[in-house]
């Protein structure tokens, strides 16, 4: 047999070079392992396809198709990106009389464009009456038709240029003619992202040189009150020959912040060296720049940045939530005190950071005279490094920015935080959410919550937070109808910690309220049992529950505490009234006071945790609860009995119903919630790219890719780009995925009733074909074609049903189940009118 | 944005990001030729396919970033088809109001044969797609392996023979053979965010 593990070594080159010879020899002689390599290498369509696509010539592109798309660049999701390589548009340039170059802007001549970034242009011109070379630094059109984006440039530039500074390019002039900008001094030399990119990790001297230079210049900038907010390599230029750092960009970042997010939703700028409060979007100060400094360093001593994720947004929740991975273990030559800097200056709190960028500066300073002189110089103490772990401690609590009178803003409907509704966080508001309600994260909450995106009006709902205690006192007062009604509310993301509450009988939702949001001490009154749910991710985190008024007097009930948090604890507790403390590293932080009623509506929660989901009922019956609509399970509680299921990662939609009561569905992703603005663009949700691992989690990708071509025919549909027939299209693909899942699996009653799904899409596609027949739009060979493939499903379910009872996998006297509904796909009806393709 | 982290991404995700106008040429550079041949074949001349390919690429920009493509049907390239049909019918349209009499024709002809021209185009679209790989990946190997693959995948000769032409062991031919098309196979998969 093979060794496949060695013949994957040999693969990709990490075979030891002793067994190389001799697996070689085995391949040479043997048909077996030349065909397990072939197999490891690709599959045998691919081998196939590869030989017959390669042995044809590629297709060309001839002069007329060169010059046709020379011209297509990202337009509408980049309207405020502009291509970085030469070609873009410099149409704002006047002509120029001297033939060298490329055009005119105001009085200069402009020689080339030397950068690009979010904001607009930067182009190296000639001031002819000083005769000296500058760097023009242009608003691109588009933001200047912006006057929010104008004004903040306007503003930013004119404070930039108040910071004059060796280590800060000097800013010789503003102007707004032709269009907003900015003149600067010209740097000859490189960025020392380019330095890294060509040179990789530095050394320590270099590293502390750079590092005490732009700290100097953080400096004497935060000493005017200049933020930079975008420090990372990009902008720190290194002078040619001397190296010398000069700092670029000062607050820019934020006026291309202000623009981007209007237009498209696009976060702006480089989330790597981001602050924590920054990728959140809370205010900032100057020790954000810190912290992008220490990314910065971590950079030169990594050679990359310390947050890496393969999506933006997976960067930002690195950013905010992660630890960088330890220095040492990236360059074990950084010495330990450098480690130590670094840690310090990102740390997440902003007040376990180094207080002054001059601080830093005087620091790096000493270690680099210590470097060059060890013997002379010790080194310098650096002081208490704070290795904050997971983010999310007491003093991280979101300030809240009041919205202006008027101004859109999003308010929680659960805790009544109000933010304008560009600065929720990372998540941007499109204009088709406005006056709606969305799920959006809730910073205060720190959970996804139902937000109502509204004019703010100081009038409507002023910022406010409930009190535990008070929300109890109105429970027990609560109807207590027994309907049957099952509510559930299950959201989760990656990282944060999940709940998943599910009320039967009355249902509510207790959730936290407050600042700072330590923990969620969440309770649940019921007939028999009261539960209280702890989330954090502090692990100093101590939580002590008492029960007070008891005939014996007060005893302690529950003692949750870390470092076991598995974010995420609950107790139950019988009825009474109880006293919750939450301490963290002995510091209060919260306590509630919070009452169990007796003789209320029964009640079933679950909890999901770590891939767990514990539901907990002490209304007895039978429950039903379906995962991603995979086959039901039937649950049977007897009292407060409580249940485990292991729920797949990811993806995960939890449908619970008892008896005629009948709940909504909710799908959860792993990831993160981003609502994209954009002027065509609707109310979306973006999941990270679901893996498909072989067997397991092939589910999930199904229910995610149903969902996103769901959201995807829904905003298109909006914009008049997608057809009824495309979304059936879609809808059959998914099916037949479904159905592959369900035969591997040999789940054989759900392959017959995807089956029937798809015979229900086919019928449906043929109706759609018929009518667009009446209107003249297909031939009546369209509708014998729609016909047949119906038929053809028909038979295939049929035979299917056949086969699977002649081999005994489906009972002989199975019958086709009803069809849920009429049709398999609930559709907004309004879709139907999308027949025609838009003119 | 740093370059490891990009090329971690697939490209059609690449695409979406506007400030990554690398991958919009790379982009460009696969599937222009393929929507221009397409077109061609649809018996549109040459300036006109162009044009036409043109408004294709234009709406890609401009849908890309809302359509979520779905992975495991690679529903991708039937969506690119579904734009190019989208853009031809406009096209045919605008004929139309030049000479309306040509359209029924023109447009009838489109509509009967979808069935083969979703073939040629599955087929051309991975065509593309190989070379494009194939192209990205050649400068990682030597010359020799380079074309022992070659002879012994795309040409089916016998890796004896190739052995004997180029001067190396037979293991080594199936050595280069392997190494090179699973480094494809991963460009592929890389390219379009999804095994072919």
């Amino acid at each position: 047999m093979p060794d496949e593990a060695k013949l994957r070594g040999l693969l990709d080159g990490t075979l030891p070079e002793a067994d190389q010879a001799e697996v070689l020899a085995l391949v040479e002689s043997n048909r077996d392992w030349q065909q397990a390599l072939d197999r490891l290498a690709a599959g045998a369509q691919t081998w196939q396809a590869a030989a017959e696509h390669l042995h044809e010539p590629p297709l060309a592109a001839g002069a007329a198709l060169r010059s046709a798309i020379a011209g297509v660049q990202m337009p509408t999701i980049a309207r405020d990106q502009q291509p970085v390589d030469g070609s873009a548009k410099l149409d704002f340039l006047a002509p120029a009389d001297d033939p060298r170059y490329l055009g005119r802007f105001g009085e200069y001549l402009v020689e080339k464009v030397i950068g690009r970034g979010g904001f607009g242009i930067v182009l190296q011109a000639f001031d002819p009456p000083l005769r000296r070379i500058v760097a023009v630094k242009v608003l691109a059109p588009h933001l200047a038709s912006n006057a929010a984006a104008c004004r903040r440039f306007d503003r930013e530039s004119k404070a930039a240029a108040a910071v004059i500074h060796d280590h800060v390019i000097t800013i010789h002039s503003v102007g707004d003619q032709p269009l907003p900008h900015l003149v600067m001094q010209f740097v000859a030399g490189q960025s020392l992202q380019e330095k890294l990119d060509k040179s990789g990790p530095l050394g320590i001297t270099e590293v502390l040189r750079i590092g005490v230079q732009t700290a100097a210049g953080l400096a004497a900038a935060h000493k005017q009150g200049q933020v930079h907010r975008d420090i990372k390599p990009a902008n720190i230029l290194l002078e040619n020959g001397v190296e010398r750092v000069k700092i670029t960009d000062f607050g820019l970042a934020r006026a291309a912040d202000d623009a981007s997010m209007t237009q498209s939703g696009i976060v702006a700028g480089t989330p790597q060296y981001m602050s924590p409060e920054q990728a959140r979007g809370d205010t900032v100060d100057a020790r954000s720049d810190l912290f992008s400094l220490g990314s910065v360093l971590y950079a030169m001593c990594a050679g990359h940045p310390p947050f890496r994720a393969t999506t933006t947004m997976g960067v930002l929740k690195r950013v905010c939530d992660e630890p960088p991975r330890p220095i040492r273990e990236v360059n074990p030559e950084v010495p330990d005190w450098m480690a130590g800097i670094i840690d310090k200056l990102m740390a997440k709190r902003p007040e376990d950071r180094f207080s002054s960028a001059a601080e830093v500066s005087e620091l790096l300073g000493h270690c680099l005279s210590h470097v060059q002189q060890p013997s002379a110089l010790p080194l310098p103490q650096v002081g208490p490094v704070c290795r904050t772990g997971p983010a999310n401690s007491t003093a991280s609590a979101p300030q809240v920015p009041h919205p202006a009178e008027g101004e859109w803003s999003c308010r929680c409907l659960t805790c009544g935080y109000v933010a304008p509704a560009h600065k929720w966080g990372i998540v941007r508001i499109g204009a088709a959410a406005r006056g709606k309600r969305s799920l959006l994260w809730c910073p205060l909450c720190r959970w996804l919550r139902w937000m109502s995106i509204e004019r703010y009006s100081a009038k409507s709902l002023p910022p406010r937070r409930i009190p535990m205690s008070e929300e109890f006192s109105r429970l027990p007062s609560a109807s207590s109808n027994g309907a049957g009604l099952v509510l559930f509310v299950l959201i989760l993301l990656v990282g944060i910690p999940l709940t998943l509450l599910i009320a039967a009988g009355l249902g509510y939702f207790l959730m936290s309220s407050g600042s700072p949001p330590v923990a969620h001490t969440l309770g649940i009154p019921s007939g028999n049992t009261g539960a209280l749910i702890v989330e954090s991710r502090d692990s100093r985190l101590k939580v002590v529950i008492h029960r007070v008024k008891t005939p014996s007097g007060e005893h302690v009930v529950g003692d949750l505490l870390g470092p076991d948090w598995q974010r995420s604890q609950y107790i139950t507790v019988p009825p009474g009234e109880y006293h919750a403390r939450v301490t963290t590293g002995d510091v209060p932080v919260r306590e509630d006071v919070f009452h169990v009623a007796e003789g209320g509506p029964p009640t079933t929660y679950a909890v999901a945790s770590g891939g767990t989901l514990r539901i907990v009922s002490d209304a007895p019956g039978a429950l039903l609860m379906t995962l991603n609509d995979l086959e039901p399970t039937n649950l049977t509680w007897t009292g407060a009995a409580d249940k485990s299921f292991v729920i797949p990662e990811g993806l995960v939609h939890v449908d619970l119903r008892r008896e005629d009561a009948s709940g909504r569905y909710a799908i959860l992703t792993d990831n993160y919630f981003d609502i994209v603005a954009g002027q065509e663009t609707l109310l979306r949700v973006h999941e990270k790219d679901v893996e498909l691992a072989p067997g397991g989690v092939a589910f999930d990708a199904i229910v995610a890719a149903q969902r996103r071509v769901q959201d995807a025919v829904e905003a298109d549909y909006a914009v008049g780009k997608v057809t009824k027939n495309e979304f059936v299209a879609a809808q059959l693909a998914l099916a037949r995925a479904r159905l592959d899942w369900a035969t591997k699996e040999s789940r054989h009653a759900l392959a017959i009733s995807i089956r029937q799904e798809i015979v229900a899409l086919a019928e449906e596609n043929e109706r759609l074909v018929r009518l667009q027949h009446e209107a003249g739009r297909v031939p009546a060979q369209a509708i014998h074609e729609a016909h047949v493939a119906t038929l053809k499903e028909q038979v295939e379910l049929n035979r299917a049903i056949g086969d699977l009872k002649e081999s005994g996998k489906l009972p002989a006297d199975f019958e086709l189940p009803p069809l849920k509904g009429g049709n398999p796909t609930p559709v907004d009806p309004s879709v139907e009118k999308a027949e025609s393709p838009p003119e | 944005m740093s370059h490891d982290l990009l090329t971690q991404v697939s490209l059609l995700v690449r695409i979406r990001d506007a400030r990554d106008a690398a991958a919009w040429r790379q982009f460009v550079e696969i599937y222009a030729p393929l929507i221009y041949g397409f077109l061609r074949k649809h018996g549109l001349q040459d300036a006109d396919a162009a044009d036409v390919a043109q408004d294709v690429l234009r709406t890609v920009a401009q849908s890309i970033g809302r359509w979520n493509y779905d992975r495991r049907q690679g529903t991708f390239r039937g969506w690119l088809l579904s734009v190019v049909h989208s853009r031809l019918t406009d096209y045919h349209r605008r004929q139309q109001r030049h000479h309306a009499a040509v359209h029924a024709a023109a447009d009838c002809v489109h509509c009967a044969d979808d069935g083969r021209s979703s073939a040629e185009w599955d087929r051309d679209y991975e065509r593309q797609l190989f070379h494009a790989a194939a192209g990205q990946v050649r400068g990682d190997f030597s010359d020799s392996s380079w074309q022992a693959f070659w002879l012994a995948a795309v040409d089916g000769k016998a890796a004896q023979e190739i052995a004997a032409t180029l001067n190396i062991t037979p293991a080594a031919v199936y050595l280069a053979k392997a190494r090179v098309m699973a480094r494809i196979r991963q460009q592929l998969e890389l390219l379009t965010g999804e095994p072919l």
